[in-house]
């Protein structure tokens, strides 16, 4: 355990109440849902979208001084490569959600770190873990399609 | 220029070299995924489609001996991804861009996985022909050693701009980027018309990933593709979606690429990894020149995700 999981879980709950419980996070879920709406209530729209640019690029700047800092203890050039990618990925399976981002990063995370045990144990390259990831994601991301068609999930 | 040796002129030599030595994957690429793009998708994954491209040339040219059945056999291998992401993306709601970006690491980790025992093994390489035969100097000859695969991507890229502009089947894509709703009044099918556009795009990205691994670098690891095809992917927007401005894009950024090594070989150590970054340096310079907020990205096909 090192600290970077602290790190990661502040800046999930800053980000919720960020985006659910102030004006600001209003104001950039109206300019994302609908942009003209946005315009037309008077919000300037560039200025929170580059708001919101660089407060994605210091959460991704802050990954890469935790994976630094307490993960790898030195820099390389071939550093993390990919987690950018899987970031990506990670937001869209928690559907947008700071919160729910933590479960799914955390599931990620493991499925990552067996990749180790799967090439002791099982003699299987170290690559079958990213294709594991791969099809788990293709999988998920395909699902969308079934939204709202299943009767006993629909809720309200 | 005496003795064959040309001093400084080795810089804007192998920039002319790079540019057409490290340009054939970015103009394939580019190029198929301008197809794509037109048809009113974005395939993210030509990454990995470029690995796997990469993977399966390398294996099919080792098992056959035939560099231009493996060349075949990476772009079958791409447009099976293609076909992969187009069926995926024809469900209702569900987004390119995401699935793009898990067949990304689809494509690299199955790449990786089935080409682990390729990493030892030798397979036979494209041929080049030899354009340089008239010179003397050896670095006018290493630069002029040119792959039949990238004169096959100087001649595609016109022939897809007089094909996009006169031919029926251009038409047709162009009407499925820009509007669906006219597509399917005119009585086709969108999503018919964007799985062949994108398995044509993956077919094309396949043959940019067996030029990695059969003709420069020329062999087959883990660390053979630094990132060819997203950056390809972003070209494209770069060159306003047309097909000459692509392949011109592309030559420029090759060329670009081949900066950092060439002013090294002439001794100006000083900053490498500063110039290394010059083909990035120069999109973004030019993206930030040319874009303006008062009007969106011209020439972008009306349909794509991130212009609706």
């Amino acid at each position: 355990m090192h600290w970077g999981l602290v790190f990661g879980l502040i800046a999930a709950i800053a980000s919720y109440v960020l985006i659910y419980h102030t004006t600001f996070g209003f104001a950039a879920r109206v300019a994302g849902g609908n942009i003209r709406a946005a315009k037309i209530v008077g919000l300037s729209v560039g200025k929170l979208i580059l708001t919101i640019c660089f407060l994605a690029g210091a959460a991704a700047g802050l990954a890469g001084m935790v994976e630094v800092a307490a993960v790898q203890g030195r820099t390389n050039a071939n550093l993390a490569a990919g987690y950018g990618f899987t970031g990506i990925l990670v937001a869209f399976l928690a559907r947008q959600n700071p919160l729910a981002v933590i479960p799914v990063a955390i599931l990620l995370g493991g499925i990552s770190a067996s990749g180790g045990l799967l090439q002791r144990r099982l003699g299987l390259p170290d690559a079958s873990v990213q294709v594991l990831q791969g099809i788990i994601f293709v999988f998920v991301l395909a699902s969308d399609a079934l939204y709202g068609r299943i009767g006993f999930l629909k809720g309200k | 220029m005496a003795d064959g040796t040309i001093g400084l002129w080795t810089v804007p030599l192998a920039v002319l070299g790079g540019a057409i030595r490290v340009s054939t994957p970015f103009l394939f690429v580019s190029l198929g995924e301008c197809i794509t793009e037109r048809s009113g998708r974005i395939n993210l994954g030509l990454e990995g489609t470029l690995v796997m491209g990469a993977m399966s040339a390398y294996g099919i040219s080792y098992v056959s001996d035939s560099p231009w059945l493996g060349v075949l056999a990476a772009g079958v291998a791409g447009a099976a991804l293609g076909a992969l992401h187009a069926g995926i993306c024809s469900l209702p709601r569900v987004n390119d861009i995401a699935v793009g970006i898990a067949l990304m690491l689809f494509g690299t980790g199955l790449a990786f996985y089935l080409g682990k025992p390729l990493i030892e093994p030798t397979a036979a390489r494209l041929p080049a022909i030899d354009f340089g035969w008239w010179s003397e100097i050896s670095q006018v000859r290493a630069a002029l050693r040119i792959n039949v695969l990238f004169l096959i991507g100087i001649a595609l890229a016109p022939i897809l701009y007089w094909a996009f502009r006169t031919t029926r089947w251009g038409l047709l894509v162009r009407t499925a980027g820009e509007s669906s709703d006219a597509a399917r009044a005119m009585g086709y099918s969108v999503l018919l018309i964007r799985l062949r556009a994108t398995m044509v795009g993956g077919f094309l990205a396949g043959i940019g990933g067996s030029f990695l691994s059969l003709f420069y670098p020329g062999s087959w690891n883990e660390g053979l593709s630094s990132g060819q095809g997203v950056t390809a992917v972003a070209l494209v927007i770069f060159a306003r979606w047309d097909p000459m401005l692509c392949m011109w894009a592309s030559l420029a950024f090759g060329g670009a690429a081949a900066l950092g090594p060439a002013l090294q070989s002439v001794g100006v150590t000083s900053g490498y990894h500063l110039f290394n970054a010059a083909p990035y340096i120069l999109t973004l310079a030019i993206m930030i020149i040319t874009c303006s907020p008062k009007r969106t990205l011209t020439g972008a096909p009306a349909e794509l995700s991130i212009t609706r």
